[in-house]
């Protein structure tokens, strides 16, 4: 659990953006350092677009994004990037580097023009390695690296920014659930030991509950609910937005809860038998 | 092993290329229709430098210093001009194989600089910058055919460069039939990229803008870097991703259109170059954009060397040395760089 003694970080009110086919209504939350929120909802509910908005990246129609009691969108470019850092959606590389140079990226808002990266920017980039376990990975290409791999040297390309407030855009898909496991404890302990505040966007609403200290819910651009997972994860709520026949246990040491399909009798191959 | 780039290795790495590059202008200074001894193009060089007078025959004298050494600055120049548009086309359009021949850049500029030379003659400053022009519309031309949707196909930006050319070199040839009057000969060797005619314009001033293009894109070499790896990741990084492109829009087309108003469409050279800098030195645009300049002045002067003595006394076009090179490399990197099905750029997902 967070301390409840950290300051607030990111502050959200009244948000809204609209493109022409979707809208994202009054979003209001805050979120304090060393803490988890997961922003879970089903396919366009408007996930992503939350998440570019907290990043700066899209311009809000109305409302307000506050880091450290300052617009978001007021920030010169390079000190927003050294207060925010994003993971993205891998999108591909144009020509090979390795893992150490890609890292150093995370350097680029300390570096003044034309600078090359010192002593202390090596320094950054190689903790960084350290903390997301991918200093053996230094001299390999990014690109030869396997998906687990190559999440967590984005993760730490993003700390290499020295950034408060961390964002991940659904930062496990296409990773094994072995790989999905690692890569959120990573972060949950990110969170706690070094007070980094992170929203991250997941499909997996298990890892959510599992990980996460709050839990916002979003249904085509409207936040339904926002707490702690066993507030937001009910059963009747979830089945009325995912629009699937669900079970929601508790996990009697931990009080979080689990999402499972719920059988169905006639439909196995939807379902299908536990094979454990 | 570092693969952490510093400036002690950039300056080792240009340090290495202009000594390359200076010997090699003393072996282009010896070589040609007629062979001279190196002694005398050292006295030749010595009297260029000091203006000091030597023991240099007048022959010799106007061979070495007003046939071949304008001509070899002019090779060096427009070669490292080719060589670094290419290499800002390719980060700016996010493409291995952006080229300003191949995109339709050159033919852009040559259309830009045969209209100036017909509705304006011989005019001295029109011809760099109707080709500058040139360039830059048909750039900007050739991406929103490219574009499909909101992304930006690879394949279909070639395509959309190649058609074009092929659309803009049907207009240039309309309209040399309003030049019938001058040497065309001389126009059709300057079509196929040729450095054997004077050039139009002082090499000083010509120099000086080719310098003001590759140091504003050696300015944003740090943000292009980032720009490989995508346009909001580079901007979630802190890269003015709008303020780089423009500026790298801006200095390649000015890169091209000087070099093609003094030479033609001399193709391949921006292609080739940079991709044999990365092989060589790694891919970080701080130390590619000026060992890619070097390293275009060696090819393209060694290209021209060439060109001027394998079937001496006469020349061929330096173009068709480059592009008999040029056009296999550029399908061994279309095979090997873009990803096997046009689909998009779904590449780097290994294992």
């Amino acid at each position: 659990m967070p301390q409840p003694t950290l300051p607030v970080c990111l502050e959200v009110r009244q948000l809204s953006y609209r493109y022409p086919h979707f809208a994202l209504q009054a979003v209001n939350f805050s979120l304090r350092r060393g803490e988890l929120l997961a922003i879970i909802g089903p396919n366009a509910s408007g996930k992503s677009t939350l998440l570019k908005l907290l990043a700066g990246l899209l311009a809000p129609e109305a409302g307000a994004v506050l880091i450290d009691g300052r617009p978001v969108g007021g920030l010169d470019l390079r000190e927003r990037a050294r207060r925010i850092a994003v993971v993205q959606q891998e999108s591909p590389l144009l020509f090979p580097i390795r893992v150490l140079p890609f890292v150093l990226q995370g350097r680029y808002a300390y570096l003044r023009a034309l600078g090359f990266e010192g002593q202390d920017d090596l320094e950054v980039a190689r903790q960084a390695l350290v903390a997301t376990r991918t200093g053996h990975l230094a001299e390999r290409l990014v690109q030869e690296l396997s998906g687990g791999e190559k999440q967590r040297v984005l993760l730490a390309r993003a700390l290499a920014q020295e950034p408060e407030l961390l964002l991940l855009d659904e930062p496990t898909l296409h990773l094994d659930i072995g790989f999905q496991v690692e890569l959120l404890r990573l972060v949950q302990q990110l969170a706690r030991r070094e007070g980094y505040a992170v929203a991250l966007v997941s499909h997996e609403l298990n890892l959510a509950a599992e990980f996460a200290d709050s839990v916002l819910l979003l249904q085509q651009g409207r936040p339904l609910r926002l707490g702690p997972p066993a507030e937001v994860l009910e059963r009747e709520l979830l089945e009325q937005v995912f629009e699937t026949e669900l079970e929601v246990l508790i996990q009697p040491e931990t009080g979080r809860p689990r999402v499972v399909l719920r059988a169905a009798p006639d439909a196995p191959e939807k379902g299908g038998p536990a094979t454990s | 092993m570092t693969t952490v780039l510093t400036w002690q290795r950039v300056a080792r790495t240009c340090a290495l290329l202009a000594g390359a590059l200076l010997l090699l202008a003393f072996v282009a200074m010896a070589v040609g229709a007629a062979s001279l001894p190196l002694r005398a193009v050292g006295a030749g060089l010595w009297e260029a430098l000091t203006g000091a007078p030597t023991s240099l025959s007048p022959e010799h004298r106007t061979i070495l210093l007003f046939v071949r050494l304008p001509r070899i600055l002019l090779a060096m120049i427009v070669g490292a001009a080719l060589g670094v548009a290419g290499a800002g086309y390719q980060a700016l359009l996010r493409n291995p194989l952006a080229d300003p021949y191949v995109l339709g850049v050159s033919s852009g500029a040559a259309l830009g600089a045969i209209l100036s030379l017909v509705l304006a003659g011989q005019a001295p400053v029109a011809m760099p910058i109707a080709a500058f022009l040139g360039a830059t519309l048909t750039i900007a031309g050739v991406y929103f055919l490219g574009q499909r949707g909101a992304e930006l196909s690879p394949y279909t930006l070639l395509l959309a460069g190649v058609i074009t050319a092929s659309f803009l070199s049907a207009l240039i040839t309309f309209l040399l039939n309003f030049l019938s009057g001058r040497d065309l000969r001389g126009i059709a060797f300057w079509l196929m990229g040729d450095l054997s005619s004077p050039a139009p314009m002082a090499l000083g001033w010509l120099a000086l803008g080719v310098l003001g293009a590759v140091a504003a894109i050696y300015a944003v070499a740090g943000p292009l870097n980032l720009l490989l790896g995508g346009e909001t990741e580079a901007e979630a990084l802190g890269v003015n991703v709008r303020r780089t492109k423009l500026i790298v829009y801006l200095a390649a087309s000015l890169a091209t259109g000087l070099a093609v108003s003094v030479s033609g469409a001399i193709g391949y050279v921006g292609l080739l170059v940079p991709h044999l800098v990365r092989l060589l030195f790694g891919s970080d645009y701080r130390l590619l954009i000026p060992a890619t300049a070097l390293s275009g002045a060696v090819v393209l002067l060694a290209a021209d060397t060439l060109a001027r003595t394998v079937v001496a006394p006469t020349e061929l076009p330096v173009g068709a040395v480059t592009a008999v090179v040029g056009a296999p490399v550029f399908i061994y990197l279309l095979r090997s760089r873009l990803p096997g099905r046009p689909s998009g750029p779904g590449s780097g997902g290994g294992a």
